[in-house]
């Protein structure tokens, strides 16, 4: 399997160990805080607008990430990849199919229509054209356990999620 | 030319030029435009929401209303009243969630993926297309009246100029929708109508003098059941007249596309004080001055002019030219809205879905644009051939687009046995019902408003059908979680700055 990169992540560890403590203070942690990668898969199209108000955007890149599990996309940024490999034990890609490949596409193009659309309105004459499909963008995140709760703390903003989890029983560790 | 036609010009003319400075201030960066979404904060949702909702019917037909019935309108204002807060308390906060969870990006696809089925898409794609057309046409028609009676050209220019107006607003509205959103719409919207209710109260002498007067001519007009009392203990049309603004708003698919652009669910909670505050300041205006317009301009042929004549007779001429701003504020907000909705109903959910599967760009944009000059000159040629007014259109759209939606909406986040065949009985019960009793004058004979009849009728449609079949067309356990996702009231827990964020939750590592 080819060497994984992530999107270099934003918050570090000691940014994520902080805000475990403060989400989970009663410290039963069951699991200790450790990188979670998420897959995204990254489309890019070129845009091809010769005439109209959208011509300022002609022959540039457009960017979409789409969530396979989810099926959602959003238009973003260059995708500002890590130059260092992901342990490749974080990480198990497996392949897409071409049905799952041309679904995603699909769906990374609606993301990007509607986009441009709520921009240039009816005026706009463009088309996208498929440059480059890259079937896994990994996402940064950090996760722990605490006895009864689950924690993803966003790699990128920062943001957090928890969960219950569904049973408990697991002896608790002193720190995250 | 008036200096109120000279004021409307200027007014274009601002909108246009802020537009265009907007779009190079924001240079070639692709940036501004990919970083769009969801991202609209509770101000801006609630008056978007209510700019949208609110249209020329406010200026044209709620001041005929007041005009011929007195405080009968205020039946539906009272309605109106409470709609945009009942909107988004009842499905705002939960149709954004669900939204997202299903990745819907339409009103329509919304359904499809609650209810999973193309059915459900085709056919409120339909009625939906059916809906918008007939309430665009209002927009059109209080549009070209509007003109008519400020710039004294024949109605038949004047609406021809309106839908010009209106159509290439809508195809240039990327330009301008930069800087001049719906918000400020509203916000003009705001001043225009409170401008004239005061100089209306200032020239009848006050609300008791001005009650004192409308005594002398009709004492009926005092009460809310009509000119001649036709509606007292009329309870099945009082009741539709409250519903039509209040719950039917809930299944007007240019209206309910607001709650999906929400920056964050709970934006719903404070976008409802707002739209209640917009509410009161806004709604009762135009159905006051239309009564009151009984003193200013007595004896009008067209009711429906009576917001813009009396505007003409105790506003200084600048002030109706702004006041003509905010009806064109009102009516483009709405009109660009219904035209574009429209227009993504034929194209994503009809000719993309349905129709043409590889479809490029270009072809869904072509077929937005022939969407939208097909309803515009359909809509036009009908309002020449004989105009129907404000009031019947807006009424009538509301009526069908409120009976055939609104429990679909509803059910859809409120009612986790809601399924395809209940989805599909109530959209086509509550449109058939609710136009068969309109058209048929059905509410004078039984005493029962379309609406209610309508509603009532969907409601039970979507209740039968879906526990009939709740075996042969089970709802799936993945639209089940995404309800109770929805349903669950987000966190409060924060720490310092940073909140949680329960669309996180999908990117939890399995097993962990």
């Amino acid at each position: 399997m080819p060497q994984q990169k992530a999107i270099k992540a934003s918050v570090t560890y000691h940014e994520a160990l902080e805000l475990a403590q403060k989400v989970f203070p009663e410290k039963d942690w069951t699991r200790t805080l450790e990188p979670s990668y998420y897959r995204l898969t990254g489309v890019v199209f070129r845009v091809s607008s010769p005439k109209g108000p959208s011509r300022r955007l002609n022959g540039q890149l457009i960017r979409v990430l789409v969530d396979p599990r989810t099926r959602r996309a959003w238009t973003s940024d260059d995708w500002n990849l890590s130059s260092e490999p992901v342990d490749s034990d974080l990480v198990q890609e497996e392949p897409l199919d071409d049905v799952e490949r041309q679904q995603l596409v699909k769906i990374a193009q609606e993301a990007a229509y509607v986009q441009f659309l709520k921009h240039y309105r009816l005026a706009a004459s463009f088309e996208f054209l498929l440059e480059h499909v890259q079937e896994a963008v990994w996402k940064p995140n950090w996760y722990a356990e605490t006895r009864s709760h689950r924690l993803l703390i966003d790699g990128i903003t920062g943001r957090y999620a928890t969960a219950t989890k569904p049973t408990a029983g697991v002896s608790p560790t002193s720190v995250p | 030319m008036n200096i109120a036609v000279a004021f409307l010009i200027i007014y274009f003319l601002a909108m246009i030029l802020i537009g265009i400075w907007a779009m190079k201030k924001s240079g070639n960066d692709s940036e501004d435009f990919l970083l769009a979404g969801r991202s609209l904060g509770p101000a801006v949702t609630a008056l978007r929401l209510q700019s949208s909702s609110m249209s020329g019917y406010m200026f044209a037909g709620a001041g005929s209303l007041g005009y011929s019935s007195g405080y009968f309108g205020m039946w539906y204002a009272l309605g109106d009243l409470g709609g945009g807060v009942l909107n988004l308390s009842i499905i705002g906060r939960r149709m954004r969630k669900l939204t997202k969870i299903l990745g819907s990006i339409s009103s329509i696809e919304y359904l499809e993926n609650r209810y999973q089925s193309s059915a459900v898409r085709m056919v409120a794609s339909i009625l939906a297309l059916g809906g918008l057309f007939l309430y665009l046409m209002s927009q059109f028609i209080a549009g070209g009246a509007g003109l008519a009676s400020v710039t004294g050209i024949s109605f038949d220019i004047a609406l021809v100029i309106a839908v010009a107006v209106i159509v290439s607003y809508t195809f240039l509205g990327g330009y301008l929708a930069v800087a001049y959103t719906d918000f400020v719409q509203a916000i003009i919207m705001l001043i225009g109508m409170v401008w004239i209710l005061i100089a209306t109260l200032q020239a009848v002498g006050g609300l008791t003098a001005g009650h004192q007067q409308i005594e002398a001519i009709n004492p009926n007009l005092l009460t809310m059941f009509g000119a001649d009392l036709e509606y007292q203990n009329q309870w099945g049309l009082i009741i539709g007249a409250l519903l039509i603004f209040s719950i039917g708003y809930m299944g007007w698919p240019h209206v309910v596309v607001s709650h999906m652009a929400m920056k964050k669910p709970s934006v719903s909670r404070m976008a409802g004080v707002y739209s209640t505050a917009f509410n009161l300041l806004f709604i009762p205006a135009p159905y006051l001055v239309g009564l009151l317009a009984l003193i200013v301009v007595p004896n009008l042929a067209a009711p429906e002019q009576a917001i813009f004549e009396v505007a003409k007779t105790v506003l200084p001429s600048f002030a109706v030219g702004i006041v003509m701003a905010a009806v064109m504020a009102a009516i483009m907000s709405t009109a660009d809205a219904l035209l574009l909705q429209a227009s993504t109903i034929a194209s994503r959910d009809l000719v993309g879905r349905f129709f043409l599967k590889e479809v490029s760009e270009n072809t869904l944009v072509k077929v937005s644009r022939i969407t939208v000059l097909v309803m515009a000159l359909g809509g036009l040629t009908m309002a020449l051939l004989q105009p129907p007014s404000v009031l019947f259109l807006a009424t009538f759209a509301a009526t069908v687009l409120g009976a055939a939606f609104a429990p679909a909406y509803i059910c859809a986040v409120w009612w986790r046995k809601a399924n395809k065949v209940g989805a599909l009985a109530s959209m086509l019960v509550g449109s058939s019902v609710s136009v068969v009793w309109k058209l048929g004058d059905l509410g004078a004979v039984t005493g029962l408003d379309p609406m209610l009849i309508g509603i009532v009728c969907s409601t039970v449609a979507m209740i039968v059908g879906s526990l009939l079949t709740q075996k042969s067309h089970p709802v799936s356990a993945h639209i089940l979680d995404a309800i109770d996702s929805a349903a669950s009231v987000t966190s409060t827990r924060s720490t310092r700055d940073v909140k949680e964020d329960i669309d996180l939750s999908a990117q939890m590592p399995e097993g962990g």
